[in-house]
């Protein structure tokens, strides 16, 4: 009995390993393609492992130079990084306040009216954002918001603030409200409460509102793409889709490496806080 | 007293109100208002190249919309697509979940690396898949065709016959992380006697998933079916990037078809109507399945 169960259980360890493997396998032929010279990548049959000897870093050099290839852009790889960081940065940090306080209300001061505005919010959450492209991009124009990082921006957070909102709303209501009363009997006014006493208990909610809004705003693609159709103004992911689609050809190596340089950010702040976006998850509440 | 206590409390509604006012500020004018104006729009002639263009024409858009096989193809593709997704990325995750329920050295480690592909980009992940798609040296070429000798050559993103499944593969590999996550933690919390005492009772593994594990994650599965299905059928990057829609119009699933006619070729007034029906589908899944499993499901 002990050596089957023994038996059974490294089976299930080694198709453990095997799914693992299978699903970062992309991530890694990512890795392995931005650090080994083109040649090597396409071969025939492929080459699974990266030769030491033959490593390179110059893709990583090139892709942070800003200048690829034959490329005419004027704007690459750094320019387009520093638009996202204004973008995400300030999409996140609004996002964050403006839901902890609508769903702080929501929760607290819940009267008729704002049980109505509950039930907007919930519809504007489900209304998919991309049915919205045509009027966001006339509105743009009108305003003459496009070509402008702040006007991107504040569509970024117009689309991140009913997720945010639902998202925060969930975390509050799942708080005890003891905490606020004796904060007000100790002399806290009303103001003093939220960000003595409910900011910080909201914490582990308010890291997974914000990483959801980080991530959603670093990786968007087809909004900036509407909005802004000069370079400068670019963010991450749409400014490096169109510079690799110009006729600079297929350049794997430089390819990866931007993807890579892209995504570690995203990454980093993932695993900092992983603990909090997988209790969030394990909530039921994040929406992937 | 009873006149102060009434005073406090409209305070309190007053500061209730306050906080709220960016949000509503921010909602109305960006997300409502478009809202209102594309309904506008789809009831008008609008279009980006003939700034003469937006006069008021009624449901002529829709009616141009019902008749057009476009339309259906789109619609039908989207249905496929997110049948696909949903199905394979829970019917995967569940038995990875499934498999990794247990502790052994290492399976932080091998959760933290699963997560992956969750924050990973659609852009890096369209590069990625391109590379492994490709004819000549795609690693799925290798793995199929020489390797395991299962089929000839394939070009994976450019053949009509194999294009829609490739497709739905990058989609359910970025889905993967977040069901198994979610199915996982389902299972943890099905308490381990159960298990013992239908293990007494002589049940086989399938009968007890099918008798304990399934019913008592039955609440998270629906939840995570809900946010699915409903999160694929309009996704947009992960398509467009990979495939544009092509080739001719094989992945082109409801909200490409949108963008297409709208910034494609500048038809506003037409894509409106198509916008419109976008959002009206996706409320109606919504509804169905509320209706269907109940309204906390959401």
């Amino acid at each position: 009995m002990k050596t089957k169960k023994k038996a059974m259980n490294a089976v299930r360890i080694l198709l453990s390993l095997v799914s693992v493997l299978i699903i970062i396998f992309p991530i890694y032929w990512m890795m392995l393609t931005s650090f080994r010279p083109v040649t090597e990548s396409l071969s025939s049959p492929p080459n699974f492992f990266l030769h030491l000897k033959s490593a390179t870093w110059k893709y990583y050099q090139t892709v942070l130079s800003g200048k690829i290839g034959s490329s005419t852009n004027a704007y690459g790889f750094p320019t387009f990084f520093m638009n996202s960081v204004f973008i995400s940065c300030i999409t996140t940090f609004v996002t964050i306040f403006v839901s902890l306080f609508a769903a702080y209300s929501l929760v607290r001061y819940s009267n008729f009216f704002s049980r109505m505005l509950s039930h907007i919010l919930l519809i504007c959450y489900l209304i998919p954002t991309i049915a919205l492209l045509i009027p966001m991009f006339v509105m743009a124009v009108d305003l003459k918001l496009n070509n402008s990082l702040y006007g991107l921006t504040i569509f970024e957070i117009a689309s991140a603030l009913p997720l945010g909102i639902w998202l925060a709303k969930s975390y509050i209501k799942g708080l005890p409200v003891e905490l606020e009363e004796a904060a007000t009997i100790d002399g806290c006014n009303r103001m003093q409460v939220i960000f003595k006493v409910v900011l910080p208990i909201s914490i582990p909610g308010l890291v997974v509102v914000g990483f959801n809004t980080f991530l959603a705003s670093w990786n968007s693609y087809v909004l900036p793409n509407v909005l802004i159709d000069q370079d400068k103004f670019k963010p991450m992911m749409s400014g490096l889709y169109l510079y690799f689609n110009q006729n600079i050809g297929i350049v794997w190596g430089e390819m990866m490496a931007a993807s890579i340089l892209s995504m570690l950010p995203v990454f980093f702040i993932f695993f900092y806080f992983q603990k909090y976006i997988v209790g969030g998850v394990t909530a039921g509440a994040v929406k992937g | 007293m009873n006149l102060r206590w009434l005073n406090t409390r409209r305070r309190n509604h007053l500061f209730g109100l306050m906080l709220l006012i960016p949000a509503m500020v921010i909602l109305g004018f960006l997300f409502i208002n478009p809202i209102i104006t594309l309904v506008k729009t789809s009831l008008t002639n609008k279009n980006m190249l003939k700034p003469k263009s937006g006069k008021f024409i009624g449901l002529e858009n829709y009616i141009w919309m019902f008749t057009e096989t476009d339309f259906w193809d789109a619609l039908g593709k989207s249905l496929i697509y997110t049948l696909g997704v949903t199905v394979a990325s829970i019917v995967i995750s569940m038995l990875i979940a499934l498999l990794m329920n247990f502790e052994f050295l290492g399976r932080r480690a091998c959760f933290a690396l699963i997560l992956l592909p969750w924050v990973t980009s659609y852009m890096a992940s369209a590069f990625v898949y391109t590379l492994l798609f490709d004819y000549s040296y795609g690693v799925f070429n290798f793995l199929f065709t020489d390797l395991l000798k299962l089929t000839a050559r394939q070009n994976w993103l450019g053949d009509l016959k194999t294009v829609m499944g490739s497709v739905i593969t990058v989609a359910v590999w970025h889905f993967l992380p977040f069901s198994i996550l979610v199915l996982t933690n389902a299972i943890k919390q099905v308490p381990t006697d159960v298990y013992e005492s239908a293990r007494i009772d002589g049940a086989g593994a399938v009968r007890t998933f099918r008798s304990i594990t399934l019913p008592m994650i039955k609440p998270s599965l629906v939840t995570l079916l809900i946010v699915r299905i409903a999160a694929v059928f309009k996704s947009f990057d992960s398509i467009f990037l990979l495939t544009k829609g092509g080739p001719g119009d094989a992945t082109t699933t409801l909200p490409l078809y949108y963008y297409e006619v709208s910034f494609g070729s500048y038809r506003v007034g037409k894509g409106s109507a198509i916008g419109v029906a976008l959002i009206l589908i996706v409320l109606l899944i919504y509804f169905i399945l509320i209706k269907m499993f109940g309204e906390d499901a959401v």
